[in-house]
């Protein structure tokens, strides 16, 4: 037994019995009766005539000497044997208590006695494990809490990477989102002047990353900003955003190059009354072009600024074709820039083969770019196929149906309901082309958009009626004023309606001349 | 070794307190006589409590109820730890810290989750005699805590886990 067990059962952990029962009182007297008795034989076994006859010859000096040797050796002899006996008592009695004899049924060796290992049973609990337990219990309180708030952000956020793992870029970009604004909340509702709780740096690398994958990376741009003010792109887990950070940084360094070193061509073109031809700005292309080879700068930005400046000008596709195509080249970092104005720009060119290789790509890749689908159908409405430009429109909304929102369910792009209404309208459905138009009307507008509801609005509506009078002005939608409201847009906007739709309100043109033999987009 | 162990045992004190307290209760609840009720000692029998051996079945669920205990207590702090820290990776400091202290937390409990050596020996030989089918229900607790409770004995439980949070902070 060790010393601490030792102190302890003395300092009274295992509280010592002193009364003893009669059985035991008898247990205790046999074992010192029989401890005497075998004393008083080795005793008497010591005492023999070879002592008187060791004297013999011996002066009465010698004699006296030799017994007080002999007495000395005696009491030293008798010290012995007490300390003997005392041993040997407690190899017998209970090292506890020390009173009763050990409870050897269980064990030979066992050093305690029967009534202290029941007292041992009964041991109270240490304290200290008592405390620590307590302090456990409060802290996991406190773990438990905290891990509530964490679940909370964290439960989103898994799903989301569900969603990255399944290729469906935008709903795990909605459920990542859904997970930063479940923490602005929260932070609301908190009264600290310091924000408690954050989405994690984790969490804004998966939203660039969600960006990256949909080919948006330039939209990932404040985010890459929280985790840069953090410091966190130095370290090796957030490499990707490192890379991410220096390919939007290097951009924008670029952009900001060359705008501040063309400013006045930007503002000449930008507020000139008339629009300038390609030729006009041939010279400053070349120049730009040269920055390309300069390793100072980001040769896919310089691209993207030319056909920044191709924008202003005329008889400028060849040119934007041939910088978004090396734009192209810099893969999805870029894909925002290129994909859709690349898609857009052969449609007019009437390269269908390409529009089609780019956009199967990109929705094999993220099956949820719903917007790539429009493309799809203007291939079939300038192919004069509306059935089946119908047949991708459907394909669209199945995927938009599949797309996690959190909120609200998300509604189909304008742009695809305005060429489902073109559909329609090519098909003779009046109703169903009206409907998709009011529809996408309802959600936003831009020019092409607006050329065709104000298109089907005439045709449907004005065509043949002849225009009312109402607070002294001429009203020529009788039906739902929808053709005037979209003309006054136009007005004032100071943006005149696109000339082949003109022209088919004059009677000069018919609508499939408009749809599917005219531009792409109207402008 | 023993040092080690003992060394390890108190750098995880919550751990070893709180298997060291489970420990005592179980021996309450199987009416095991409780020699030495001191958990933090400076020996092979740190953090744990000196009890008799137990006897019959009973000893594989001491081994397993007080290590099962600690591990779901461990549970409770891994869990927002990981999120935060890992899966996450929180800026906040207020949730930096809440986040640290229940990492270390975990790492203590995890730390305690095996029997002693000798109960690990009492509880393999009774193990054995056990029938076949019952040999083949026990077998996956019985062989890890056998090989557990020599592996936290030479400090690897401890060096597993404390690996584990350093991955979690700095990978």
């Amino acid at each position: 037994m060790d010393e601490n067990k030792e102190k302890e059962l003395l300092e009274g952990d295992v509280e010592k019995n002193d009364t003893l029962t009669e059985q035991e009182k008898d247990e205790v007297s046999e074992i010192l009766e029989n401890l005497k008795k075998s004393k008083s034989d080795s005793e008497n076994q010591v005492v023999t005539d070879w002592d008187g006859l060791a004297q013999v010859g011996n002066t009465d000096e010698d004699i006296v000497a030799e017994e007080t040797v002999k007495k000395e050796e005696n009491a030293e002899t008798d010290e012995e044997d007490e300390e003997d006996i005392s041993d040997a008592i407690e190899d017998e009695l209970c090292i506890n208590c020390g009173k009763r004899k050990r409870y050897t049924e269980l064990d030979e060796d066992y050093p305690y006695c029967k009534s202290c290992r029941e007292k041992m049973k009964k041991t109270r609990m240490n304290a200290w494990g008592v405390l620590n337990l307590l302090f456990i219990i409060a802290m996991a309180f406190v773990a438990v809490v905290w891990g509530a708030y964490a679940a909370g952000v964290a439960i989103p956020v898994i799903k989301g990477d569900k969603y990255m793992r399944e290729g469906n870029y935008y709903s795990a970009l909605a459920c990542y989102q859904e997970a930063v604004s479940s923490v602005e909340s929260l932070n609301s509702e908190t009264t600290g002047t310091e924000a408690d709780f954050d989405a994690g740096n984790r969490t804004y690398a998966r939203i660039i990353k969600a960006y990256y994958n949909i080919g948006s990376l330039v939209s990932a741009q404040d985010y890459v900003s929280v985790l840069k003010e953090a410091g966190a792109l130095e370290m090796p887990r957030y490499a990707d955003m490192k890379k991410y950070s220096d390919v939007l940084s290097g951009m924008a360094d670029t952009c900001t190059a060359i705008q501040t070193k063309y400013q006045n061509l930007f503002m000449e073109l930008n507020y000139a009354t008339e629009k300038k031809d390609i030729s006009d700005i041939r010279k400053e292309l070349a120049e730009i072009d040269k920055f390309k080879a300069d390793k100072k700068y980001n040769k896919y930005a310089v691209a993207y600024m030319q056909v920044y400046l191709c924008q202003y000008v005329e008889n400028s596709e060849a040119e934007q074709i041939k910088y978004l195509l090396e734009l192209k080249e810099g893969g999805k970092d870029y894909e925002a820039i290129w994909a859709s104005q690349l898609c857009m720009l052969y449609l007019d060119e009437g390269k269908f083969d390409e529009v089609e290789k780019i956009c199967n790509d990109i929705i094999k890749a993220s099956p949820e770019s719903v917007e790539f689908y429009q493309y799809l159908m203007k291939i079939q409405i300038k192919k004069n196929n509306p059935e089946k430009a119908l047949e991708i429109y459907k394909k669209a909304e199945t995927t938009v149906n599949g797309i996690y929102y959190s909120t609200e369910p998300l509604s189909m792009p304008y742009t695809l309901l305005t060429e489902k209404a073109v559909c329609h309208a090519l098909m003779g459905d009046k109703e169903e082309a009206l409907n998709a138009i009011e529809e996408s009307f309802g959600l936003n507008l831009d020019i092409h958009s607006a050329n065709i509801y104000a298109l089907l609005h005439y045709e449907y509506h004005v065509k043949g009626t002849k225009p009312s009078e109402k607070d002294g002005e001429k009203v020529y939608d009788s039906k739902d004023n929808g053709y005037d409201i979209v003309m006054g847009i136009f007005e004032s906007n100071g943006i005149s309606v696109n000339e082949d739709v003109k022209a088919a309100m004059e009677g000069k043109k018919t609508l499939e001349d408009v749809l599917v033999k005219g531009e792409a987009y109207l402008k | 070794m023993r040092y080690i162990n003992a060394i390890i045992k108190i750098l995880t004190f919550p751990g070893s307190l709180l298997k060291g307290f489970w420990e005592q209760l179980l021996c309450k609840f199987f009416g095991v006589p409780v020699e030495n009720k001191k958990y933090l000692q400076f020996n092979e029998m740190a953090g744990h409590v000196e009890h008799e051996p137990v006897s019959g079945n009973k000893s594989f669920w001491f081994c397993f109820v007080s290590g099962f205990m600690v591990f779901i207590t461990g549970l409770i702090f891994a869990v927002p730890a990981f999120l935060n820290i890992c899966f996450l990776d929180v800026t906040s400091s207020t949730l930096k810290i809440v986040s640290l202290i229940c990492l270390y937390m975990a790492v203590a409990m995890f730390t305690n989750l095996f029997p002693s050596i000798e109960d690990a020996l009492m509880m393999w030989e009774k193990y054995k005699e056990m029938g076949k089918s019952a040999k083949i229900i026990f077998a996956p607790g019985a062989a890890i805590m056998y090989v557990g409770a020599y592996a936290e004995n030479m400090g690897i439980t401890f060096l597993t886990n404390a690996a584990l949070a350093a991955a979690m902070l700095l990978l």
